[in-house]
């Protein structure tokens, strides 16, 4: 017993004698980070592993995106895997679960995969949780600026630093029903402006709507005017410019259209709306060159009675080109060098070769921002059956080459949010649109703590 | 030999094991009867620790600051020699002090947010509970048959999913919905349940309502079932009518049993989400937002704003606090 206790005691000195010196002689404690070679405590997010020639690419890496766009990246990541030695693995989500997942994943600092979409509205929002990675000397070194549409990287963008590519881009057009038009002695070509748009729509009869206004997305129906105008919400000096002469311009011309009966008003994207378009009860759906794929899929039975024209202009010849929606590739901040070489590979495999982008219209028709491409005039000029023959993305590439630049901001859901429920209120109570505009602007500036412009 | 073999194998497997015990108990602190005991019960605290307290404390630390993206570096780090601990910086973090609070006072979204909670929380309450005290009533009543089936039949919603159950009320109270259609049926004008403001509400009264009435009913009839036969009786021979022994021994019997009820429904209205968020997704123009909606919109729904929702969150806490301890202090006195 006795000498069980001695050894006892021995050992424990011992121990706690190592391993206090160990601590002792190795500085122990400290603030920072222990690999001192380490870039830590820059601030800088880039990494000095831009020049990552001696970095060796991972074997694999995980690509998250939702719906179709997911579906479009597993076509990419085949074609990348036939040529190089490498698993891509593509994980398909829904869009909200997605977007939620990712963002926990991101404030988390772990978990999150080697590349995610990221909307270009989401875009500022994301980019301002500092877990994006800033691609900017890459994007240099690359030099693909100039091949993507300019007014697609402005989202992307913070201080001047850049932090996704472009990947598709929401040109827009009024999609019709050519058979509706016709049956109803609507002409298509003679629409130039929204008052000619509604002169045309009082032809049909009362159980046909021209077109449908959805009034739990009148902020997406607002932007694409508002942009299509060449505005901006907010000023160079970050004030709120949403209360502008066009702004008024662009509710009065909503309130308009909705009164004089010519629309219905489901929610977008709801049953009701589906079938209504399925059925042949709303003519027209103003809208981008992406609703094309969701047509395709949703409503198989209508291919063929599509055609697009232009967007109405608010003033005789007006500009009639906008952008509605868009999304970008990204790659995570938190992510180890091996696996964003290799994902930074792949990303511009997918999204910078004309061959890839044009392969993912092609099929599930997300529109490229990759300009390069629309000088492929087999692919652009194509007449298409889904459009009766009409080329049609020739009509996109045309507006898109047009669109003013747009700019979303981390205070964008503000505007979304002020922007919706007074446009609202003007169609459902009768309100003065410039009054609701004007409601909308103090809102949002007495919520971001800005000034009125 | 093959079974010999194995049960070498086992033998020096065990004897290893032996050894290795021996080993360890030479290397290891000796420990006392009671700390045996803490360290028994320890794990329970790590976890409470870990998962409890320290995000309730980090909560109220951040509600100080303003949230300026994920850490980059690390905090601190301890080395070992052979290997080294490091602790990340959570979160880059600016001091605000009681900036957070004095936003909220201004903010008039978080007005709108707490309006709306209170609205809700003062009509669906009552008439909860009354309902549910009622059907509890009818049910104990001795000559009510297939008690057990009509039971099942009150509480069965509460088993239901919150998000299914409150899609299923989305697509009934649609615009086109089926609620709508049995209202035409019968030649009233369809209603804009989810677009008008009024009616966006009581839809939403009315789904949770649907929900709860019977866990409480439950509740309830349990503690009606726990009366002493012999105080109606007493009553009956005073002369008591069915009103006065309701009021007179029933509630008065009843009142922990209805205190709990109310203290917990209370609490479950005031912190209502999923509901608003899937049935009007806090709308039409921000009339059904309700608090704890407005917190995780500003903590993750666009730029992150952990900071300000932390402060809200605390608020939010007091909130329910105060409230549940004056229902418990005006409930409680004789």
């Amino acid at each position: 017993m006795p000498r069980k206790n001695t050894m006892y005691g021995r050992r424990r000195v011992l121990i706690g004698g190592a391993s206090a010196g160990t601590l002792a002689l190795a500085g122990c404690i400290g603030t920072g980070d222990p690999e001192e070679d380490d870039d830590e405590g820059t601030g800088d997010d880039t990494d000095d592993d831009s020049n990552g020639e001696d970095v060796e690419m991972a074997d694999q890496i995980d690509v998250w995106g939702w719906d179709v766009a997911a579906r479009s990246l597993e076509l990419t990541a085949d074609a990348y895997m036939e040529e190089y030695d490498a698993t891509v693995d593509v994980e398909e989500f829904g869009q909200d679960a997605m977007k939620e997942d990712l963002r926990s994943r991101l404030t988390a600092g772990s978990g999150a995969p080697d590349v995610a979409m990221l909307e270009m509205i989401d875009g500022p929002a994301e980019i301002d949780t500092g877990a994006v990675a800033d691609l900017t000397d890459r994007i240099d070194d690359a030099g693909i600026e100039d091949d993507f549409v300019s007014g697609a990287w402005a989202s992307l963008q913070e201080d001047g630093a850049t932090y996704a590519i472009p990947w598709d881009i929401g040109p827009t057009a009024v999609y019709y029903r050519r058979d509706i038009y016709e049956d109803h002695g609507l002409d298509a070509d003679a629409i130039e402006t929204w008052d000619d748009f509604q002169e045309e729509g009082e032809k049909l009869p009362d159980d046909i709507a021209m077109f449908n206004i959805p009034v739990n997305d009148l902020d997406g129906v607002w932007r694409f005017q508002f942009r299509q105008l060449g505005n901006r919400p907010f000023t160079e000096d970050g004030e709120v410019n949403i209360h502008n002469d066009d702004s008024v311009m662009i509710a009065e011309t909503i309130k308009q259209l909705y009164d004089s009966g010519i629309a219905s008003d489901y929610d977008g994207w709801s049953t009701e709306w589906f079938n209504g378009y399925g059925e042949g009860e709303i003519a027209s759906l103003p809208s981008a060159a992406w609703m094309e794929g969701t047509l395709r899929a949703e409503l198989p039975d209508t291919a063929g009675n599509w055609g697009v024209y232009r967007i109405p202009a608010h003033e005789a010849g007006g500009p009639r080109a906008s952008n509605w929606g868009g999304s970008s590739l990204m790659i995570p901040e938190q992510i180890e060098d091996g696996e964003r070489e290799r994902a930074w590979d792949y990303l511009t495999w997918s999204l910078a070769t004309e061959e890839m982008q044009l392969l993912m219209y092609d099929e599930y028709g997300l529109f490229p921002a990759l300009e390069t491409t629309y000088d492929n005039d087999e692919v652009f000029d194509e007449e298409l059956d889904f459009y009766d023959g009409q080329p049609a993305r020739r009509l996109f590439a045309d507006v898109a080459e047009e669109m003013p630049e747009y700019q979303f901001s981390i205070d964008t859901p503000y505007v979304s949010d002020a922007i919706n429920n007074h446009l609202f209120r003007m169609l459902r109570d009768d309100e003065d649109p410039e009054e609701m505009v004007m409601e909308a602007a103090e809102e949002v500036a007495e919520r971001t703590g800005r000034d009125l412009a | 030999m093959a079974t010999k073999r194995s049960r070498d194998d086992h033998l020096v497997l065990w004897d290893r094991f032996r050894y290795a015990r021996q080993r360890l108990t030479a290397v290891a602190p000796s420990v006392t009867k009671s700390q045996v005991a803490y360290l028994l019960i320890s794990p329970f605290f790590v976890l409470f620790g870990l998962f409890l307290l320290f995000p309730v404390v980090y909560t109220v630390y951040l509600s100080f600051f303003e949230y300026q993206g994920i850490g980059q570096g690390n905090l601190f780090y301890v080395d070992f020699g052979l290997f080294h601990i490091t602790f990340p910086q959570i979160a880059e973090l600016q001091f605000v002090g009681l900036g957070n609070y004095t936003r909220m006072l201004g903010d008039s979204l978080f007005w709108q947010s707490m309006y709306n909670t209170t609205y809700i929380l003062v009509i669906q309450v009552p008439i909860m509970i009354g309902l549910a005290l009622a059907l509890a009533i009818a049910l104990n009543a001795s000559f009510v048959r297939f008690k057990g089936a009509f039971r099942t039949a009150i509480a069965l919603p509460v088993s239901a999913n919150i998000v299914a159950y409150s899609t299923i009320f989305l697509i009934l109270f649609n615009e086109t919905g089926f609620i709508n259609y049995l209202l035409s049926q019968v030649g009233i004008e369809p209603i804009s349940w989810l677009r008008s403001e009024f009616w966006a509400r009581k839809t939403i009264i009315g789904a949770v309502t649907w929900r709860w009435t019977g866990y409480n009913m439950i509740i309830l009839l349990a503690g009606l079932q726990n009366i002493p036969q012999q105080l109606y009786e007493a009553a009956e021979i005073d002369g008591a009518s069915r009103w006065e022994k309701f009021r007179y021994v029933t509630v008065p019997q009843l009142r922990p049993v209805l205190l709990f009820v109310v203290v917990l429904s209370t609490i479950g209205t005031f912190k209502l989400f999923a509901e608003p968020y899937v049935i009007t997704d806090g709308g039409p123009t921000n009339a059904t937002i309700t608090i704890v909606q407005y917190i995780y919109e500003e903590a993750f729904v666009g730029s992150p704003n952990l900071g300000y929702a932390s402060a809200l969150t605390v608020i939010f806490v007091a909130i329910v606090s105060a409230i549940s301890i004056a229902q418990i202090k005006l409930g409680g006195e004789e």
